[in-house]
């Protein structure tokens, strides 16, 4: 077959590439068209970057969440400072505070807890409307039975202004549960922080974090867990943070 | 001192050099959220208006900001009035079009002249275009085992990152990027922890991978500089110390670093004397924005901030600087427009300053931005003359999660411009069979059929 050089350049990754890939999660030995990638590897990363992005335009799901989590007059509904997902993306000072009218509601009830979980879209709603009631359900039983809780649905918040809220109901605590940035990989990752005695100007060392809450990372169990024995050690040092998770 | 421009009946003030440059920075949502932006589109171009009147001595006369820094001392040091002789009666329109007309020899003679702030100032009056073809004239060649920068190349940073630090993970990752052409820059490894025990263990695979492979490139692990003084005190075998840097001191001490620190590593690594065609030893990487989020900016605009970091890259001996134009997040650069114009801004002011410019064209889930816009701005780098650009399997950096450019994406680069890998590289690359006598990548089945096995034994 002589006319084999005016086949187009395509390579299929070596096979000794290939074996490797169950080594590790990074996109190795996808082949080659010319020098640029094959159509299925370019429409794979495609659809990846796609769910992101439609993870980071997402709403909070605030009816179905609001029945879930239904407890007297809990939840509470709160806004953040921001107007818009744009501005939620580039002010992130307006996502550490309160909307006036939340900063109104909230100092003019008289509903009150110990621990205050605050369920706030972050950069992915799909991340909270998927993963945050299971996480709650899983943790409640986990808690002192003579510790009070409340819940709050946020949006547009960051995780700063969960500490505003816990403040205004007099919490002990605070746990903020929120969407992570949604990666390639996982779309629907949830974020948790611990605070202890918040104030306005808590810095992130004083919380503690569990991250990577989904099905498929740390699952929602595991995760209600591990808050409820970093509530425990908070409880008993009075403070959360990096400090007393060192021993220091 | 104030400054002001007038369209017809309105007059625009500007109350001091900083405000000025702030101003006349092009829209981004770093300058908004500093409080620093323009309020329209008008006050923008009368600022620029402004700029473009004024005088460049003016930057030696007037202090952007008034605390004590050491970046500024710097500068100040830097600042050579022999060379600065040839421009030293021009304002900053007069300087675009000085530097439009100028060969690179001409540029090149004048860097010590020009101060950080003079580059920030004339890039603000210059479009993408002016900013590419002015790069592109001027180049800065550095070399350790590969020469980086000569006319006619493109290097890769091979990023070839793990979440957990894995060696073979890391290994893998890294002969998937020398498949396609990649690592003549370095083979560079962000460290997941930045212990000093996994800093040593990364360190040791890397050079591991280079003796099996006879590899003509450089390796480093991207941990702190002092967990990199503290590995070499123990004996690894560290080629390129790595340092993020920014534009004050403040900023550099969020980082926690200081300018006798870096002078410190770079005395260790130089005394290794691991280098074969140079000892450029240290490797810098910046970014718009970094400055405002430690809160060390002293109310001087993004853009300009990050030229002063350059200053502190060019009184170090370094292979690589790159600015990670994208990685910050859309509150510094919002979206696809923006990034491409930061990366064009930062490559060019570097390389004025004469800083061995490289790029991560890279981006976050949460920017308005995708893989067309990273191959506009890899496209227009590669025409401006970049050093080298930094490249991960699929573009997707499975550590730090963002988005670089693929292995791929280089090399169907240099496929479609001509532009070639450094000449130890590409020799090596061409020896392998990796690419053919033409220069065209082959699969590597070949070379990977020999060596893939031996993978699991070097991680150990």
């Amino acid at each position: 077959m002589t006319d084999t050089p005016m086949l187009p350049r395509r390579h299929l990754s070596p096979e000794a590439l290939s074996q490797l890939k169950r080594f590790t999660d990074a996109r190795i030995a996808l082949g080659q068209a010319g020098a640029g990638l094959p159509t299925e590897a370019v429409l794979g990363f495609a659809l990846d970057h796609a769910r992101a992005r439609d993870a980071i335009g997402s709403e909070l799901n605030a009816d179905a969440l609001t029945e879930a989590l239904r407890d007297g007059d809990w939840p509470l509904l709160a806004h953040s400072a921001v107007t818009s997902r744009q501005e939620y993306l580039t002010r992130p000072n307006l996502g550490r505070r309160l909307s006036d009218d939340t900063a109104a509601h909230l100092s003019a009830t008289n509903l009150t807890c110990d621990l205050c979980i605050v369920v706030a879209d972050g950069l992915s709603a799909l991340a909270v409307n998927e993963n945050a009631v299971g996480v709650i359900q899983a943790l409640c039983p986990l808690l002192p039975p003579e510790m009070t809780v409340g819940t709050v649905l946020l949006r547009n918040g960051r995780v700063a202004a969960g500490d505003r809220i816990a403040l205004a109901l007099g919490a002990k605590a605070v746990l903020i549960l929120i969407g992570e940035r949604p990666g390639l990989s996982a779309a629907d990752s949830l974020g948790a922080y611990l605070t202890w005695a918040p104030r306005e100007d808590t810095r992130d060392a004083e919380r503690f974090c569990v991250s990577n809450i989904r099905k498929g990372g740390l699952t929602l169990d595991a995760a209600a867990r591990q808050i409820a024995a970093l509530l425990d050690r908070s409880r008993i040092a009075g403070r959360s943070g990096v400090a007393i998770a060192d021993g220091r | 001192m104030s400054y002001s421009h007038t369209f017809g009946q309105t007059r625009w003030q500007f109350d001091n050099l900083r405000t000025l440059l702030a101003r006349a920075t092009p829209h981004r949502s770093g300058d908004v959220l500093a409080g620093l932006a323009a309020t329209s589109a008008e006050e923008r171009i009368a600022a620029q208006n402004c700029l473009a009147d004024l005088p460049l001595s003016t930057f030696l006369a007037e202090a952007l900001f008034d605390a004590p820094d050491d970046v500024t001392d710097l500068i100040a040091a830097q600042h050579d009035p022999a060379a600065f002789a040839p421009i030293a009666s021009l304002t900053v329109g007069e300087f675009r079009e000085w530097l439009l007309g100028a060969t690179g020899a001409q540029i090149g003679a004048i860097k010590w002249g020009i101060t950080p702030e003079m580059a920030a100032a004339v890039s603000k009056v210059m479009r993408n275009a002016d900013l590419i073809s002015v790069a592109r004239k001027i180049r800065v060649v550095r070399a350790f085992r590969t020469t980086v920068g000569l006319p006619g190349t493109i290097a890769g940073r091979n990023q070839p990152n793990s979440p957990t630090d894995d060696p073979l993970g890391i290994a893998i990752s890294a002969v998937d990027g020398l498949v396609y052409g990649s690592g003549d820059a370095v083979i560079g490894v962000n460290p997941a922890t930045d212990g000093v025990s996994e800093y040593i263990r990364t360190a040791r695979l890397l050079d591991d991978l280079r003796m099996s492979f006879d590899l003509p490139v450089q390796s480093c692990v991207l941990g702190h500089v002092t967990t990199a003084i503290e590995a070499m005190n123990m004996g690894a075998p560290v080629d390129l110390v790595f340092q993020s840097i920014a534009g004050s001191q403040a900023a550099n001490a969020g980082f926690g670093v200081s300018l006798s620190i870096l002078t410190e590593a770079q005395e260790a690594a130089k005394a290794l004397n691991r280098g074969t065609v140079g000892q450029d030893v240290m490797y810098f990487e910046t970014g718009q924005g970094a400055a405002l989020s430690s809160n060390g900016h002293h109310g001087v605009d993004q853009q300009t901030m990050e030229t002063r970091a350059y200053a502190v890259a060019r009184a170090y001996d370094c292979l690589l600087v790159n600015t990670v134009v994208g990685f910050i997040g859309p509150e510094y650069l919002y979206d696809g427009k923006q990034i491409i114009r930061a990366g064009l801004e930062d490559h060019f002011c570097g390389k004025l300053l004469g800083v061995p410019m490289g790029v991560d064209v890279c981006y976050t889930n949460h920017a308005e931005a995708d893989q067309n816009d990273m191959d506009v701005l890899l496209h227009a780098l590669a025409n401006a003359g970049v050093n080298f650009v930094i490249t991960v399997p699929g573009a997707d950096d499975i550590m730090l999660n963002y988005q670089s450019l693929s292995h791929h994406d280089l090399a169907q680069l240099r496929e479609t411009t001509g532009l070639r890998p450094a000449p130890e590289f590409e020799a090596w690359l061409k020896g392998r069979g990796i690419t053919s006598p033409d220069g065209l990548l082959t699969g590597a089945a070949d070379w990977l059929t020999a060596q893939g096995v031996s993978l699991p034994e070097i991680a150990g």
